[in-house]
Parts: structure tokens; sequence; C-alpha cells
């Protein structure tokens, strides 16, 4: 019994975070990763969820609002409560009324949708319609990116990540994410510590991709229950038997682990045949902010 | 002249990644602008070039001669403070070492009283210094004006080993350089910093010896360097500091403290354990561990 409580008294523990000093890590490192390369603006998907608006707020406070362009990117089965909630959003944190855009991806996506149809009522058509509305929000993102001269700052959380909740190619594409290393648990006691961004920590989780859809239902668990799992595995190092003697579900481990491995390949940078000497990235080493090689 | 006070300036700042020339002249105002002030400034881990350096590593290399010439040539007056700073040593054999030089002044300018070598290279986590470094091979204590000084590199102060080395070398100032990431955002700051708190006061608790912490700032790519550098004095107590993580741009900040060889003394006098060590039990104990451990199949 002692050692359940400790288990779980540390994972609990260990996914508290101090609001202060996550902002100061996460203001730096915008700061660095965006001006120190010769750019002053970003842009982001604001979609009137908590990743896009945690990640917004800590633009704001490093660049400054005015440097921060949102862009509201709905399909006609969006939840109409995203736009209002994102505009709430872009009041609470003063980003001027000329940096937010509106643009409806329906043209474009009903416009490929008619000649490649997909039945959302099968797994894989759901998969493809969902990835197809990812890609195509990160194209007009990366076309607003040079158009502006802005970066495209990414929203997914450490959760999704791990999961592979995300599209590659997708929402998974960004020049810097402040937010990934954070598990969405966390980012909920963020924004509930925010002036203007309370709401969204009591607001459901959705990809928004189909109507009435909820993250926790696509996971079959709640956040706490999956972040709990993922933290004791992957920052504390416990082992599936520790986590079992602490009384999580083995069903719930174990479906946890297989969705982790499954998804790696979307975390891990394809694989480039090596020939020459040397090759990206096995053993040409630079970091990004590299000046000279 | 021996010297019973000694005012160190701690530099907190984030090196230009990658950039030697410009890092050079910055050290050099930052020094000149401390002259006045200061009898030691001292610098972070690599504060000329940036810490993760990968495959530029090697493109990095300065010798101690060159690196005295450049800073000699840059800097003519007649007081100037003593320097530790952090850069690539090119060693024997063109062997690059992450290295912590001490610089003193005289009437001809600067000139090597001491080189630390990074003794231990960590390779865990997100560490790669052992990958692209060649390691120290002692850690050493050496004489100034003040009395003895010895200086540690980051990784070095977590292994108890290099304190207690340096104490029974009779060092009365350990200074330790650092670039360490941020990690862990549960408390008022990095724990990272907490960890790095507890063993510095630690160590200047148990030895009674000053501990002159700096910590560097800044960012590269995903990492955030902590800062919080700070000075423990010989009761383990952190009397000065300066603030975590944030860092201003193109600035540097400086923690400036006048170090009493009266507070070692006092320490001293309170809690002897230098005093009371037993160099003879631990050389056995050591005889007995290589006899007994390293090399040995069990």
């Amino acid at each position: 019994m002692e050692k359940i409580n400790e288990t779980r008294k540390l994972i609990g523990e260990g996914l508290r975070v101090n609001s202060h000093t996550v902002e100061k890590i996460a203001v730096e490192f915008i700061k660095a990763n965006v001006l120190d390369i010769g750019f002053s603006k970003v842009v982001l998907g604001l979609s009137g969820g908590l990743d896009s608006s945690l990640v917004a707020y800590f633009a704001c406070k490093a660049l400054g609002p005015e440097n921060v362009h949102a862009v509201l990117l709905p399909y006609k089965l969006s939840a109409k409560a995203s736009k209002s909630d994102a505009e709430k959003v872009v009041e609470a944190l003063k980003i001027p009324k000329s940096n937010v855009s509106l643009v409806s991806i329906t043209p474009q996506i009903d416009a490929w949708l008619k000649k490649n149809p997909v039945s959302l009522k099968a797994p894989e058509g759901r998969l493809r319609f969902g990835n197809k509305l990812a890609r195509e929000r990160m194209a007009v993102l990366y076309d607003k990116s040079a158009d502006l001269r802005a970066l495209v700052i990414g929203t997914s959380n450490m959760s999704e990540l791990l999961v592979g909740y995300g599209t590659i190619f997708g929402d998974m594409a960004y020049a810097l994410n402040p937010v990934g290393n954070l598990y969405k648990t966390q980012e909920r006691q963020l924004v509930s510590e925010i002036p203007g961004l309370e709401f969204l920590a009591k607001k459901t989780p959705t990809a928004d991709l189909l109507p009435g859809q909820t993250d926790e239902t696509d996971l079959g668990m709640t956040y706490r229950e999956l972040d709990e799992i993922l933290f004791g595995m992957i920052d504390m190092r416990f082992s599936r038997d520790d986590l079992l003697e602490a009384g999580y579900s083995a069903k719930k481990i174990d479906y946890v682990i297989r969705k982790v491995v499954a998804n790696h390949f979307k975390r891990a940078q394809a694989p480039i045949a090596k020939m020459n000497r040397r090759t990206v990235p096995v053993d040409f080493l630079y970091l990004r902010i590299a000046p000279k090689i | 002249m021996i010297m019973n006070k000694l005012k160190v300036s701690i530099i907190q700042y984030a090196p230009n990644y990658a950039d030697v020339d410009a890092n050079l002249k910055r050290h050099i105002e930052i020094i000149r602008e401390r002259a006045d002030e200061a009898d030691l400034v001292v610098f972070p881990e690599l504060s000329l070039t940036g810490y993760f350096l990968r495959d530029l590593t090697h493109r990095m290399m300065l010798s101690s001669g060159e690196l005295v010439k450049k800073i000699n040539d840059g800097l003519k007056k007649k007081k100037l403070p003593d320097v530790i700073l952090g850069f690539v040593e090119e060693g024997e054999s063109h062997n690059p070492y992450n290295s912590l030089i001490y610089l003193e002044h005289a009437a001809k300018g600067y000139k090597v009283k001491y080189i630390h070598r990074k003794c231990f290279l960590p390779t865990y986590g997100m560490f790669e210094d052992a990958r692209f470094f060649a390691p120290g091979r002692n850690l050493g204590v050496f004489e100034t004006r003040f009395g003895k000084i010895g200086m540690l590199l980051c990784e070095d102060a977590w292994h108890p080993m290099s304190f207690y080395v340096e104490a029974l070398k009779g060092a009365e100032i350990i200074v330790v350089c650092s670039a360490s990431p941020a990690r862990g955002v549960g408390g008022l700051k990095p724990h990272n910093l907490e960890h790095w708190d507890k063993l510095n006061s630690l160590a200047a608790a148990t030895w009674a010896t000053y501990i002159v912490y700096a910590s560097r700032t800044g960012v590269e790519d995903s990492v955030v360097f902590s800062g919080g550098s700070g000075i423990f004095n010989p009761a383990g107590d952190k009397v000065a500091k300066l603030q975590e993580v944030a860092v201003p741009k193109e600035k540097y900040e400086a923690l400036n403290y006048e170090i009493k060889k009266s507070e070692i003394r006092r320490a001293r006098e309170t809690t002897p354990l230098l005093r009371d060590e037993n160099l003879a039990l631990f050389s056995e104990e050591i005889n007995h561990l290589k006899l007994n451990y390293y090399g040995k199949n069990k």
C-alpha cells in the first residue's frame, strides 16, 4: 500500500508545474529561436483550444502581441465555439485585430474530397480526412509564414507527441515549439493561472475534425490518466511493473506503450541512406543556430 | 603580497554561439568595465564559445598561448583584475579540452597561472561532452595573491571527490563554472538549480571554503541555460546571487562580492572537518578499492 501511494504521489507531484518558471523558460526559448536568427514575428493556427492559446500567450510575452499573427482555419464541420473561443483569446492577449485572419479551408478540402472521396464511417477514412485537414492548415500557415516573414510556431504538446496524436507534416510541422515538452495536464494548470484564459482549463479538448469528437474518447482515457502513465514511464522511468503495483490498469498501460512505440516514426527524423563520409543527421552534427560548419 | 580580502565579480551572460572573436571582444570589454571594482572576474563554462559545439568543437580550439596573446593585445591597462574564463583549449596532440584558465595580471600583462581541464565529461541524457572533448587528468589547486584557489567545471562538481580533493589540497576558494540546462519546472527555480544550490552549499559548509558559482544563461536550440550564479560562504549559505534563467539582451549581469579570509578562519574554527580528515584512512581505502574493485572480474 505504501509503495502505491509513493509512486502515485511522485507522479502527481512531478506533473505539477510552477507557472513562473515555465513562463521564464518559454519566453527565453522563443526570443532566442526567433529574434536571434533574424526574425521578429511568429504565426500560428489559433483553434480556440488549450494548446494554441497557451502558445499564443507565451509568444505575446516574448515578442509582444504586435508580433504575433493568429490564423483561424475553420472547416465547415468545425464547432462554432472554436471561433468564438479563439476570439476571446485574441482579446485577452491583446493581439491587434490586424494580426488576425480567418481562412476557411472548406473550398480546397471539399474540392479535394469531391475527387477523392473518403468514408468518415471507416477509421481509414477518418484518418485520411483528419490528416488532409491538418496538412491543408499547415500549407496555409507556411504560406503566411513566407508572406509575413513570420516563423510558424508549433502547438503540439508532449502528450500528443508521445502517443502520436498528430499529423506528420501537418500540425507536427513548425519552426519552433515552446510547449512540446509540456503534458496536457500541465498546460491545463498553466492556463488556469493566466487571466483571461482560465476558461480553457475546463474546456473539453478536441481535435475538432468531426462534430462531437473529443480527444479523450479517441484516446480511450482521460488526459489525466494518460499523462500519469506517460510521465511515470517517460520522465520518472518507472517500469510497467512499478505502475501496475501503483494501481494503474494493465490495459491502459499497455495501450499507452503500444501508442508510444507505434508512433515513434513520427517523432524521429526519416533515415537517410549513408553513402559518403558524412551524413545528415548521423555524423553531420550541428545545432540549428550554428553560424558556420 | 598576501591579500586578506578578494573582490570577486561573477559574469553571468550568454556567449555568442560558436563565435570566438565576438566573445573575446565582449570578454575584453567586460574585464575593462570591471577593472576598478574587482580583483577577480569569473566567466562561466566555455564562455568564449558556447556549450553544445558538437562538430564545431575542433574549430573552436585555441592554445593557451594564443588566448593570452589575444587578451593582452586587446587590454592595455596598468591595473586589471585576474580572470577565469572558459574555452576550448588545444592541448597536446591537438586534442580539444573543455578548459578553465586562470589569468593572473602583472606589470607586463596577463600570464597563465593555471589551467583546469574538465575531468568528468558527461554523456548521459542530453550531454555529449566525452564524445567531443578529451578528459582532464587532475584536480589542481594553485597559489594566488589571495591564497589557494581550486577550479571545477560543471559535471566535475557533481562528483563529490572533486570538492574533496581540492579541499584536501588546501583550496580556500573553489570556483565552479557551469553551463547548466534548465530542467524540472515544478519549483520556483528550475530543479537543476535547486540541486546545484544543495551541492554547492554542502561542499562549502563541509570544507569551510567559499564557493564561487558562475553559471551561464542564454539558449542553444532546445536548451535554455539556468543562470542563478551565486556565492556560497564557508558556512554554506548562498550569500549573493543572480537571477535564474532570464538574461538581459546584449548585456551581462555581474555579481560583486567581497570574500574575506577571516570568514574562512572563523568557519574552520567552528566546524574543523578538514582538520579532522583522515588521509591515512582515505589512502588505505583507495588502495583497497584499487585492489578489489577496479579492473577485477568479479
